[in-house]
């Protein structure tokens, strides 16, 4: 019994260490129009294969940046500053 | 009762692929350079552990047990798939790829349920300690 706690307690802290990037709290209100936040990303070199938000409240894209680098970026939909970017 | 000993690298690759998918399914998010690589290090454990397991038969306590694990194997292989696909630029950041990927990781992360619940059900029900096999290595058939 002792060790079914033991596990179930062990599972609980890894879930719990779950690293889901969060991007704001901020209300959806305030966060920049989905197809201008778009366009100003191709406007400075990228080009976005999918867009997407999560749930952690980011603007994400898959694509390439003006470096022709396969990218993967998170960003603050609030104020479009990158949060994450993880290199493919 | 006669004993049976699991070997070692047996529960060495048990023991890998579970953290593997423990670690991708509950801490570390999709896309990561960790995620994506502990996927592919899980996939050669596993070729490696098929590729050791030759002709042996092995001895289920619960026949059907069997069917849980050839789901688990493909959930594994499916999981290590679509995983591969997404990184490829024709399916990169794919929404209906990710979505399979993510159903396939929900049914194995269902059948590992069922795989701890056999384990708990053999121990309170039929008072055998099948969960030290993974452990110890011992096996009482």
């Amino acid at each position: 019994m002792k060790k079914l706690f033991t596990i179930t307690f062990l599972s609980l802290v890894l879930i719990s260490c779950s690293q889901k990037t969060e991007c704001t709290k901020q209300d959806k209100s305030m966060w920049q129009d989905q197809d201008s936040f778009k366009e100003n990303l191709v406007s400075q070199g990228y080009k976005i294969k999918e867009f997407k938000v999560t749930e952690g409240n980011c603007y994400e894209i898959y694509g390439w940046d003006k470096e022709e680098n396969k990218v993967e970026i998170y960003f603050n939909p609030v104020d479009g500053s990158i949060v994450k970017k993880e290199n493919h | 009762m006669q004993q049976q000993k699991l070997a070692l690298k047996f529960r060495v690759f048990h023991w890998g692929v579970a953290i593997c998918v423990l670690l991708n399914a509950f801490i570390l998010e999709s896309g990561d350079f960790l995620h994506r690589y502990l996927g592919y290090f899980a996939l050669i454990l596993i070729i490696l552990r098929i590729s050791f397991q030759g002709q042996k038969k092995v001895t289920h306590y619960n026949p059907k047990a069997k069917y849980v694990y050839w789901l688990i194997w493909l959930c594994l292989f499916g999981l290590a798939l679509t995983g591969f696909m997404l990184g490829l630029d024709r399916f990169f950041g794919d929404s209906t790829l990710e979505e399979i990927h993510e159903v396939i990781s929900n049914i194995l992360l269902g059948l590992v349920c069922l795989h701890l619940l056999g384990i708990v059900f053999d121990a309170f029900q039929n008072k055998r300690k099948t969960w030290m096999v993974m452990f110890t290595g011992d096996k009482e058939i």
